[in-house]
């Protein structure tokens, strides 16, 4: 099997601890947790449509920009649920019209829309910093490591730096050096499944609490 | 083809410490917050602490100063009106001829006339700081012992050292062995208590022991008294021991008071 294939199955694999530790204690669950419940359910079903599409030879750009998308209004969400502020929401339109603007008519739906991914990604790294620093702040626990979202926080610092550092130097490569760079999706899926370890974290952390 | 390998190394590297900086980053976050928040927590303890002492400081100035007023008012009312009913009980005797068991009548109002005189007296001289002020704490220890003793308990007051201290946490002292001499005569069936005072280079060392039946820790009857006196010992930085005595049965209770005050 080719090795971008199999790292692709891991790590659509990985959502699978997190989607059972979501829908265990969905109903029981808190508004931002529901959240990241439906992200690893959107993230999975994503990986599952892009298999297929990859297997019947189309192409999956249309639904992993979606997914792009898709992906930042949750996660907005589940940030805002704790920082409510309302400029925030002002940028997070802004930014959702121009996601959509770019998937249809300038980057458009058939190639990467590497301008939505960076400034989607800038966006929730700012977010997760901003929730962490706010944390810091108002020691809102005593022991931070038990509370649910430092680790989604945490989970979607690593993700989106990562993907930020290997899509601005994929760009670089294509530019020098123009060919197939397959190892940039291997490495993209290494930090989908420590993205996913994270959120499962989280996900437990929140269970483990409400069993006791 | 060997560009593309040196590629990969490099992203690979540099992705690798980027991500071991965000690890870092990561953990030093958690210690970080656990350390704020330990700090956090001990602030927190030692506020309440400062306003526990403060509501315990305020509390037991208000009793003093309630005692004042109670003292003042018995002094003032009760004392004033009992002196008014012996000048009549007095011209009453002088403008009617007493006999027989009218006389006896009279001998025995004119008397617990007087004794109630002393007694508001004395109550009122016990209740006043004032009295206290120009007494001092060895002195009023004494005094305390002696009203008491010989009123079904031997009550035996030693001192070692002699020292004249009459300031706010004087009385505090002699506040708490006020409420111990109390508690030992309501509750303890003891026959014999002593009560000594060992003045120590910066150290006041209070011991009360009795024969009685020994301390039972019952908030429901020495709830209150104890409070008291757990609580003037903390203002007071003092040290309390309750226990038994050493040889016999009954209590012993040791209190360890560090003097901070001006010798005069």
């Amino acid at each position: 099997m080719d090795v971008t294939i199999l790292f692709a199955h891991i790590s659509s694999s990985s959502s699978i601890i997190p989607i059972i530790l979501g829908l265990v204690q969905y109903r029981r669950t808190t508004p931002d947790l529901k959240l990241i419940s439906w992200l690893v359910i959107t993230s999975a079903t994503a990986d599952v449509i892009s298999l297929m599409l990859i297997l019947n030879g189309f192409n999956t750009w249309p639904i992993a920009n979606i997914f792009v998308i898709g992906q930042f209004v949750l996660l907005f969400f589940v940030f805002d649920h704790h920082l409510k502020k309302q400029y925030l929401k002002t940028v997070f339109v802004i930014l959702v019209c121009f996601a959509l603007l770019n998937y249809l008519f300038i980057q458009t739906a058939n190639s990467f829309n590497t301008y939505t991914s960076y400034i989607t990604g800038i966006f929730l790294i700012l977010l997760a910093i901003a929730y962490l620093y706010r944390l810091m702040s108002n020691l809102v626990v005593e022991k931070i490591y038990n509370l649910p979202m430092l680790w989604i926080a945490f989970g979607t610092l690593v993700y989106f730096s990562g993907t930020l550092f290997l899509f601005l130097f994929n760009n670089y490569l294509i530019e020098h050096q123009p060919g197939n760079h397959q190892y940039m999706w291997i490495l993209h899926n290494v930090l989908n499944i420590i993205k996913n370890g994270f959120l499962a974290i989280g996900l437990w952390k929140n269970y483990k609490a409400a069993s006791y | 083809m060997e560009e593309l390998q040196s590629s990969i190394v490099l992203v690979i590297v540099l992705g690798t410490i980027g991500m071991l900086l965000l690890i870092a980053g990561m953990s030093l976050f958690i210690v970080l917050y656990q350390k704020r928040m330990l700090k956090e927590k001990k602030k927190q303890a030692e506020r309440e602490l400062e306003y526990q002492s403060q509501m315990i400081q305020m509390q037991l100035e208000s009793q003093e100063q309630e005692r004042k007023r109670i003292g003042a008012d018995l002094h003032d009312s009760l004392g004033s009106l009992l002196w008014g009913a012996k000048v009549n009980a007095s011209f009453l005797q002088r403008s009617i001829e007493l006999k027989n068991s009218a006389l006896d009548s009279y001998t025995e109002l004119n008397y617990i006339l007087d004794e109630s005189i002393n007694t508001v007296r004395r109550i009122a001289w016990d209740l006043t700081p004032d009295a206290f002020l120009y007494a001092g704490l060895s002195e009023s220890v004494r005094k305390l012992c002696n009203q008491f003793d010989g009123k079904g308990i031997k009550i035996v007051f030693n001192e070692e050292g002699a020292e004249h201290w009459n300031d706010d946490r004087a009385l505090q002292v002699f506040r708490i062995v006020q409420e111990l001499v109390s508690n030992s005569l309501k509750h303890s069936q003891a026959n014999l208590l002593h009560v000594s005072l060992s003045w120590q280079s910066g150290n006041l060392e209070v011991k009360l022991n009795d024969n009685g039946v020994g301390f039972k820790p019952d908030a429901g009857r020495n709830g209150v008294g104890l409070w008291n006196v757990e609580q003037r010992a903390r203002q007071l930085q003092a040290k309390i021991h309750i226990g038994n005595p050493p040889i016999c049965s009954g209590t012993e209770i040791v209190l360890q008071i560090p003097l901070h005050h001006d010798k005069e």
